[in-house]
């Protein structure tokens, strides 16, 4: 080994390199490559990413075939076209107003359960496992700071709900554009009143997986409990906000539950009123205060801050445990 | 590069409550240094404060010129770590874990992945490279977390517990790499508690019992240092031992007709003479040290351990 090996070691030499050092958003955009990358080698991640997009097609297919022949192909992979076949939504071309409950109806897909599913396998290991086998020490022995660390994975997981909340959205809204015919001018006003504020959504929607994720996976160093959990926080809040709604008979308690909230904050986004919308759709008879998106803003981002907190706290603690 | 690799100035360390080291001074002016100390003596402790891992509590250190709270990024950038946990990603190969590491060093990616596989030939990862680390053997973990370590070519090697786990082959294969690393001009400090490990390998041992540094020097100096013995044979022991003691050698002793005797290097002139003037047949005159594991033991007994 000793003469194979000494002959090697120096043939680049380490200030070769040096001068080409780079700083720290390279390091933490490494990070959150790296680790996307890796988590793409999981069979289910790549099973969740299938059927996802599968969703995704299926849903533009129906999307077209209704708009040239009124007839939905009937692959009712989700209940989202069930919506565009009831009295409110057929005269899908008729104007604004329809275009806008539409593309609301759409992006209750935006992000699916298949979405929270696979953010949460792929945020579940990212902290756990470095905590398990302690890879967070070999981290920290080199030039990054805890802070770029967690940043770092928020970025992997940021790259997929980036991609499941763009490539949707995206998709959706300009077939929709397409399918109505509107002009250039429309289509202008649209993207910054209507698809930049659906993205935003989406994002609002995905921080708050991503942060609830990591928090979990900082907590504990199994992944399976961070993603039981992740995949459990949406029916949990359902639970507790119907169990509330009947004990206490207020609608106003409908707005703790996950799905209801983001959707509210995903209507007021977009400019459809939350009242109107449920009305039509008759997901849910909700009696809605003029203040509830204000309510849903404020619940989201006190939850955001929560998790927030859990992971820094969890992350700074991490020097006892090394 | 400066005069001194390590200094450490009242270098302490709690854990709340818990003491992992106090008091430590030492200097480091290069060479291969090894830390010993009985399991939890505070030798991880001390290796994670001197690159800024943990907090100092008090006092202060310097790696490479680089105040270890301060430049704690820098000194990481300049020195390899190689930790004694396992570390190493399961769901990654080893060609991508030490690209990957070298990366986060702030290397160019296409740098990184040349580094990588000279570092892996190096330490003797050959095909296995391109496996999953979960399938990897203690062996071959060993030598990636090396690899990982050299991959930016660092001038200073913090190596702890290098030959965990390892068979014996592996073990000796491990510790002939730390020599090799040396003689290339690499300057390696060695955290072990496997007294052996640092006696093949170190020129200096820096000995930690409690959290408190108890011996620091020389490794030959130390096992030498008024602790040099010599066994003698001579056809009849017992009347040549009251010689001795007669003549004023009063550390001498008989130990399966070997005589020992501890003193200073004019103890082979006396006794020379002694069985000359005697008619005493010398037949075995041979100096002898401690060995690393006896000097350990002594010190530790004396430490109330």
């Amino acid at each position: 080994m000793e003469s194979e090996s000494t002959s090697q070691i120096y043939s680049l030499g380490y200030r070769k390199w040096e001068k080409k050092f780079k700083g720290t958003i390279y390091r933490i955009l490494t990070i959150a490559l790296v680790e996307a990358k890796t988590a793409l080698g999981s069979r289910i991640v790549k099973l969740l990413i299938f059927a996802r997009v599968a969703i995704l097609v299926i849903g533009i297919f129906k999307l077209i075939t209704f708009g040239i022949s009124g007839i939905t192909f009937m692959l009712s992979f989700d209940a989202l076209f069930g919506l565009m076949m009831s009295p409110t939504f057929l005269p899908i071309f008729a104007g604004k107003t329809a275009f806008l409950k539409v593309f609301a109806a759409m992006l209750g897909s935006q992000f699916s359960f298949f979405d929270v599913l696979l953010i949460g396998w792929v945020g579940s290991s990212l902290i756990s496992n470095d905590r398990e086998y302690n890879s967070i020490t070999l981290y920290l022995s080199r030039p990054i700071r805890k802070t770029e660390y967690v940043i770092g994975k928020y970025g992997a997981v940021f790259i997929y709900v980036l991609s499941f909340t763009w490539v949707p959205t995206t998709l959706y809204f300009f077939t929709l554009e397409i399918l109505m015919e509107r002009s250039f001018s429309q289509i202008a006003f649209d993207i910054v009143s209507v698809y930049f504020p659906a993205l935003l959504s989406g994002l609002i929607n995905g921080l708050l997986i991503m942060t609830l994720v990591l928090s979990l996976s900082s907590i504990t160093k199994r992944g399976l409990y961070v993603g039981m959990l992740t995949a459990a926080i949406n029916p949990l809040s359902i639970l507790f906000s119907q169990i509330m709604r009947n004990v206490l008979g207020v609608d106003f308690w409908y707005l703790f539950s996950l799905p209801i909230c983001l959707k509210i904050i995903q209507l007021f986004l977009i400019g459809v009123s939350p009242s109107d919308y449920f009305a039509s759709t008759q997901e849910t008879a909700i009696n809605l205060s003029p203040i509830s998106a204000g309510i849903c803003f404020l619940f989201i981002g006190v939850l955001i801050l929560i998790f927030l907190y859990i992971l820094i706290r969890q992350i700074r603690k991490l020097e006892l445990t090394e | 590069m400066p005069d001194v690799i390590i200094e450490a100035k009242n270098l302490t360390k709690f854990y709340g409550p818990i003491k992992g080291i106090e008091s430590v001074d030492f200097e480091f002016h290069g060479g291969t240094l090894g830390i010993l100390g009985p399991n939890g003596s505070g030798k991880s402790t001390m290796i994670k404060c001197l690159i800024g891992l943990l907090n100092i509590t008090e006092g202060e250190s310097y790696v490479l010129g680089y105040n270890s709270s301060k430049d704690a990024r820098r000194i990481r950038q300049l020195i390899g770590y190689m930790p004694e946990a396992r570390c190493i990603p399961l769901d990654m190969d080893g060609i991508s874990v030490c690209t990957y590491f070298g990366r986060l060093v702030g290397m160019p990616k296409a740098d990184a992945m040349q580094r990588a596989h000279e570092c892996l030939d190096y330490v003797g990862l050959k095909e296995q490279r391109y496996r999953k680390t979960g399938t990897y053997s203690a062996g071959m973990i060993q030598r990636l977390k090396m690899a990982q370590a050299l991959v930016h070519d660092p001038d200073l090697l913090l190596i702890d517990e290098p030959t965990n786990g390892l068979d014996p082959v592996g073990r000796e294969e491990m510790l002939e790499l730390i020599r090799d690393l040396n003689r290339n001009g690499k300057h390696i400090l060695l955290s072990s508690h496997i007294l052996p490990d640092v006696e093949e390998t170190c020129e200096s041992t820096l000995i930690l019992s409690e959290g408190h540094l108890v011996k620091y020097g020389n490794l030959n100096d130390l096992l030498t240092k008024d602790r040099e013995f010599y066994k003698i044979k001579v056809n009849n022991p017992e009347t040549f031992y009251e010689i001795l003691v007669n003549d004023g050698m009063m550390e001498v002793s008989i130990k399966d007709e070997i005589l020992i005797i501890q003193g200073d290097a004019d103890v082979p002139s006396k006794v020379i003479k002694l069985a000359a003037s005697n008619n005493f047949q010398l037949m075995l005159l041979d100096r002898e040290r401690y060995t690393l594991e006896e000097f350990f033991v002594e010190l530790m007994k004396s430490q109330d351990i």
